[in-house]
């Protein structure tokens, strides 16, 4: 993996591509695929370099998607093609998402309002679980007995002692660190 | 609640994520059980409206934050959504040069590790989110559904959300 600082020649920032990535899309993989065809299908950047930016973002913390728009933003534009690419990335929808949180409040109490969204509750719990069989599968598929047996300490911490949630995560990833070990 | 602490919150559980929905035992952890500023029908409707608004599924924290401190609230969460991706950069830099076997298990367990934390969160949020038998009909048929792989997120939320006042009745 690696990161190129260079613009590629003859391209604009790509702004335009930017915000309507992050604004027409939800779900960071119909975000990816869609810049994908605006910067790689029209020739402004070769597919390694996009496949790169994702694959880096995939493997370093943080939101997957706001990180793989800041280092395209940097292939374009540097360290202000990043910030900017970013912005643009945790900005829009964020208003987007406030204005249908403020409506919520707004309407809470109607009972239409207050079923649906009882309604909606549901099919995001359905989300969130299923969000949890994608993520956990392809570790298991990989790292199969080790991978299992980290899944089953991990629950056996989380249900016998009283730590946090997130000293349970820094210690899991200092096991992995030293027994998970994955060659690309 | 104050918007500086809420940013640092809200940064610790985003940082030690690598997917959107990751940091929801965190972030429930900090402001449903120990702050208390924050129910868990609110964050299960956070998780719906991102669900129904474009961007990263980890946007549900703007969301939060709003439910929490207003637009103020909403900003710090934003922020704290933006500022692991501002030190990708050099992370990926420092990834290459050493040790990415290492970091790459560490990757790995953290997103297992994760996993069962938010495998035990579902259970605790299915209180407020499936408080009836149909309600948990429609969360099992919104799980099939995901897994056929022909249905998308923003589909079963948005499907849920129709059939929710028929089945509450």
């Amino acid at each position: 993996m690696s990161v190129h600082t260079h613009a590629p020649t003859g391209s604009r920032f790509p702004l335009t591509e930017f915000i309507r990535a992050s604004s027409l899309h939800v779900g960071a993989a119909a975000a990816a695929a869609a810049l994908r065809r605006d910067l790689v299908d029209t020739g402004r950047l070769p597919g390694t370099a996009f496949d790169e930016a994702y694959a880096v973002a995939r493997v370093t913390p943080g939101t997957n998607l706001l990180a793989m728009y800041t280092l395209l933003g940097e292939r374009f534009a540097g360290w202000p093609g990043a910030l900017l690419a970013l912005a643009v990335g945790a900005l829009v929808p964020a208003i987007v998402a406030v204005t249908l949180g403020a409506a919520y409040l707004e309407y809470a109490d109607h009972p239409l309002a207050r079923e649906a969204m009882q309604g909606a509750r549901a099919g995001a719990l359905a989300v969130f679980t299923w969000a949890v069989v994608r993520l956990l599968r392809p570790q298991i598929q990989q790292h199969r007995g080790r991978g299992i047996a980290l899944a089953l300490g991990t629950l056996a911490m989380t249900l016998v002692l009283p730590i946090p949630s997130f000293v349970v995560l820094i210690v899991a990833g200092g096991i992995g660190a030293a027994f998970l070990q994955v060659e690309q | 609640m104050n918007a500086v602490v809420l940013y640092f919150l809200m940064l610790r559980a985003t940082a030690l994520s690598f997917s959107g929905f990751a940091s929801v035992p965190l972030i429930r952890e900090d402001l449903v059980v120990q702050r208390a500023v924050l129910s868990d029908e609110e964050l299960n409707s956070a998780i719906a409206i991102s669900q129904a608004s474009p961007g990263p599924l980890g946007l549900y924290v703007v969301v939060v934050g709003y439910f929490v401190a207003g637009v103020p609230g909403a900003l710090a969460s934003a922020l704290a959504l933006a500022t692991p991706a501002i030190l990708v950069i050099p992370i990926a830099r420092a990834v290459r040069r050493h040790r990415d076997s290492q970091v790459r298990g560490a990757s790995a367990a953290i997103v297992i590790a994760s996993c069962v934390l938010m495998a035990t969160t579902s259970v605790t949020l299915a209180a407020d989110a499936a408080p009836t038998v149909a309600m948990a009909g429609l969360v099992v048929v919104g799980f099939l559904a995901l897994a056929s792989g022909r249905v998308p997120p923003l589909i079963v939320v948005l499907g849920s959300a129709c059939l929710g006042p028929l089945l509450a009745r």
